[in-house]
């Protein structure tokens, strides 16, 4: 069937690039399948992370590495179906054996594994979650799936074959991997592959992909189902009589059967295998074979037509439940539906959204019936559950206890939070040392001029400030990764649910708020626990409004120079530590308002639906937990890295050009000669010496663009109380908030090397006349609700694949930041306070 | 679809550890689709277990699996008690 001229000329035809050279297998299933460990075990290391086009789903694909048996599966084909526990696999087994003694002589196959996200349904609102239909059955000439792996979790067979089910109904070639059968086992069921897969009509292969048991199988059936697909036959779940006509006239329609009848409209979306009589390459069809491929092709042609139907039915169905019209259909179609444009809108047109709630929910009801019959079928109870059965059950008794779970909960998150906040310090230290030893040497090694300052203020700063940011979203991600896969973050979603659906956001969003107190960047990152589109970009938009420990050193310099020597409030409470608090109290106000107020007007969707699944405890996978935790920083590093490096030497050049001029620069030496003429060689001299290269370098900065910009904006900003210098600081400080202390260092004359704790740059700043509490708390105001940060707007830009959101997140944070900062200056102006 | 009955339960009234079997499905909105797709159909047998330690989602047992809704969601179910296989 699958003939590897045709697929060739259909690539040279479309003129893809390289990665349509290769059949695609996709992998579906139901969320908490295992799905992924397949796919861990299929590709091995050689995973690609990118981004579905204009979508911000994640595309994670690898190419299929060669499975040879191991010790652990049985390894010739006579043998392996002896495993323990694992049925018989095959519809034809015999005829498919020669077929793969003929391919492990050939060796291994070259195709490309791609991970789909976890669906329970084809049906969907948004692209987003309409992604699997959408991807399932685009043409292979498109870049569609050759081969579709549907991964089944033995343990909950019924649920799992009604997902299995609506995707055999796609008439493509498929195989159904049976995972996890060894917790079906644990559950005291033994499932019959044989059964399922003279059933279903397509290889059921039984495996334990957490363990790597029956991999070896799976490769073969692979291989296997590439050279020779099997296309699963017709639905054989039947409605009853009055449903079955409405579907099938339904079906005509959509199919926009008009003189040609469906096939020709949908011809276009079968594999390239319309020459399916000159596969001669493999020598081994007939003409028997050829004819009964024709007639396959032809029912599968039919099923698929019916399949949209039932899929069109769903959606008109759920949307018109959500909006009173089907809205979203045409847009929907215009992914490119079965039957064209034309069919789709007669549809719509005939169809009420009463009309396809019914007939949909006839359709759900008929499928999840066969599929529990069938499970029952497969199905032989051995023995009682064993005691590891029902221990998620008495976990889950403490996890959702009614006192102790929230408390496990706050532990759970103290835990999180601490990781990412302190056991990241040692590393970020460790990098933030390095660079900056790599740029002293740099300086020191390279001749002074324009290229060495680009070089290391620019690019080494730059490539830092990105690396910086590596060791917090690794921890956070094994972090997250240990929490959905041993199945806690549903749980945890579960007990927060009650209270993140008052601000509109989903139970899973508590994650990245929290994180968001350590770090924007690595938290908006985490968003993507966050299932649903919409709740997801709320999160990710709201994020940066969460006081970050980058905020810390601009509070703690600024309360250090001038709120420290206040008497405590009632004799008690410091001022600068009642202050800090309170600027932590605003951020989770301003947060959880923003949340509120997105979720009513500008992203107004309901408060998403809680439609979850508690999956049993398992035991997270060290492996899988590294692979994501390292996935994430190289996806960091690659998409959001290269803007923030960008970004940094932007504001290098910025805050280093133009040079002084002669004249000035001359003044400055002649300075220097003074010193070193009249004072001796020794401490004091060198003091002196430093004392004139940071006034050099202050003269410097205020003769910059960014300095010049800082004096243009003094009238902009002046009524919150800041001067030319601190507009110095938050062009600086755009860089990274805490930047905004070395640069006031650089402003004031105290060299760069001034940090929030250095007693100079407290003692200048108490000592300026500009610089008033009031003044202070302003700037910490500003600091607190201005994104100041470019890496925060770079990583926004990976997560939601547009400029759009960064540009509306530093939009609104600064305006924010502008009124709040004005009213605090204004009204303590008002009071005296100035 | 069906005709409204007066005073009939839905899973929203189930107490913890109570069985129960599906009935009728209000379709009230598109999230009783979803549910239904994860085996929320009439004829399913479920099992209310326990609620959310702040009193809403509910979680129940349905089949092998473990699902969680909100009371919303729940009160679109209707059950009949005993009898149960």
């Amino acid at each position: 069937m699958f003939s590897r001229r045709g697929r060739v000329a259909a690539v040279k035809t479309k003129t893809k690039t390289t990665e349509n050279a290769r059949p695609i297998i996709a992998l579906a299933g139901n969320p908490n399948s295992g799905k992924s460990t397949v796919f861990n075990r299929l590709t091995g290391l050689h995973q690609r992370v990118g981004n579905y086009p204009g979508i911000t789903v994640e595309r994670t694909s690898g190419r299929l590495r060669s499975i040879r048996a191991s010790r652990s599966t049985p390894t010739g084909p006579s043998t392996r179906t002896g495993e323990p526990g694992l049925g018989r696999s095959s519809p034809g087994e015999s005829r498919r054996v020669e077929g793969f003694s003929a391919l492990s002589a050939d060796g291994a196959v070259d195709a490309e594994v791609l991970d789909l996200p976890g669906a329970y349904s084809l049906v969907g609102r948004s692209r987003e979650e309409t992604l699997t239909y959408d991807f399932l059955k685009r043409p292979v000439a498109e870049g569609g799936p050759s081969l579709i792996l549907i991964v089944v979790d033995a343990s909950n067979l019924g649920r799992n074959l009604y997902f299995a089910l609506s995707v055999l109904e796609l008439g493509i070639p498929s195989v159904v991997v049976l995972n996890m059968v060894d917790e079906a086992e644990a559950l005291g069921v033994r499932i019959d592959a044989l059964v399922l897969s003279r059933a279903l009509k397509v290889p059921v292969v039984p495996v334990v992909a957490s363990k790597g048991i029956g991999m070896a199988d799976l490769y073969i059936a692979i291989a296997e189902n590439l050279r020779s697909p099997v296309i699963p036959g017709r639905r054989v779940w039947r409605l009853d009589a009055e449903t079955e006509e409405q579907i099938a006239h339904l079906t005509a329609v959509a199919s926009g059967r008009r003189e040609a009848g469906p096939a020709d409209s949908i011809e276009r979306s079968m594999p390239a295998d319309s020459d399916s009589d000159s596969d001669s390459d493999s020598g081994s069809d007939s003409n028997s074979d050829a004819a009964t491929a024709q007639a396959q092709r032809q029912e599968a042609v039919a099923s698929r037509a019916e399949a949209h139907v039932f899929w069109m039915l769903g959606v008109l169905a759920t949307e018109g439940r959500a909006s009173g019209g089907a809205k979203n259909i045409n847009g929907m179609d215009g992914m490119g539906g079965i039957g064209g444009v034309e069919g789709i809108e007669t549809f719509v047109a005939r169809v009420s959204p009463d009309e396809a709630s019914h007939l949909f929910s006839r359709v759900i009801e008929a499928r999840h019936q066969h599929a529990e019959a069938l499970a029952n079928e497969a199905m032989t109870v051995r023995s009682a559950p064993t005691r590891r059965a029902s221990m998620s059950d008495r976990i889950d008794t403490l996890v959702l206890h009614r006192f102790l779970g929230p408390l496990i909960f706050a532990a759970v998150m103290a835990a999180l939070f601490q990781s990412v906040f302190s056991w990241s310090a040692p590393a970020m230290d460790r990098i933030e040392a390095g660079f900056a030893a790599l740029m002293r040497v740099a300086g020191d090694v390279l001749p002074p001029g324009v290229l060495t300052s680009l070089l290391t203020d620019g690019i080494i700063n730059g490539v830092g400030s990105v690396l910086v940011f590596v060791p917090q979203i690794a921890i956070l991600f094994a972090f997250i990764a240990v929490l959905e896969d041993s199945g806690y973050l549903a749980r945890a979603a579960f007990i927060m649910d009650r209270l993140m659906a008052r601000i509109g956001l989903h139970g899973k969003a508590f994650v990245p708020l929290l994180s968001g107190f350590a770090c924007a960047v690595p938290a908006i990152m985490s968003a993507r626990t966050v299932e649903n589109p919409k709740d997801r970009l709320v999160t990710i938009l709201v994020t940066p409004l969460m006081s970050c420990s980058a905020r810390l050193p601009v509070y703690s310099v600024i309360l250090g120079a001038l709120f420290a020597t206040r008497p405590p409030i009632f004799g008690f409470f410091s001022v600068a530590a009642l202050l800090m608090l309170s600027m932590y109290a605003l951020s989770i106000i301003a947060t959880l308002a923003a949340a509120a107020l997105l979720k009513r007007t500008v992203l107004k969707s309901a408060t998403p639906p809680l439609v979850l699944e508690l999956p049993p405890y398992r035991w997270p996978l060290p492996g899988s937990v590294l692979r994501r935790a390292t996935s994430r920083c190289a996806v960091f590093v690659r998409d959001a890295g290269t803007v923030i490096l960008a970004c940094s030497i932007i504001l290098w050049a910025l805050l280093s050009y133009p040079k002084l001029s002669p004249t000035e620069d001359a003044r400055f030496d002649a300075e220097r000669s003074v010193v070193e003429e009249t004072v001796a060689a020794g401490p004091a001299r060198d003091a002196a010496l430093s004392a004139i290269e940071n006034r050099r370098a202050a003269r410097q900065v205020e003769r910059s663009i960014a300095g010049r910009l800082g004096h243009a904006m003094e009238p902009v900003i002046a009524p919150l109380g800041f001067d030319w210098r601190i507009g110095i600081g938050l062009i600086g400080s755009f860089a990274a908030r805490e930047v905004l202390v070395s640069t006031l260092g650089l402003v004031h004359g105290l060299g760069a090397q001034a940090d929030e704790d250095s007693p100079s740059l407290r003692e200048t700043l108490r000592r300026d006349p500009h610089y008033t509490p009031l003044v202070g708390f302003s700037l910490m105001i500003f600091f607190l609700f201005a994104c100041q940060c470019m890496s925060t707007l770079a990583v926004i830009r990976r997560e939601t694949a547009s400029w759009r959101w960064p540009a509306f997140v530093l939009g609104y944070m600064t305006v924010l930041a502008y009124v709040a900062s004005l009213l605090v200056y204004q009204v303590g102006r008002l009071f005296g306070l100035a | 679809m069906e005709l409204c009955l007066s005073r009939s339960l839905t899973i929203a009234d189930l107490r913890p550890g109570a069985m129960a079997r599906i009935s009728a499905v209000d379709i009230a909105t598109d999230v009783v689709f979803r549910l239904m797709e994860l085996g929320l159909v009439p004829g399913a047998t479920v099992e209310m277990q326990q609620c959310a330690p702040f009193g809403d989602p509910m979680c129940l047992r349905v089949g092998a699996a473990r699902l969680s809704l909100r009371r919303r969601e729940a009160g679109c179910f209707r059950v009949e008690v005993g009898s149960l296989p």
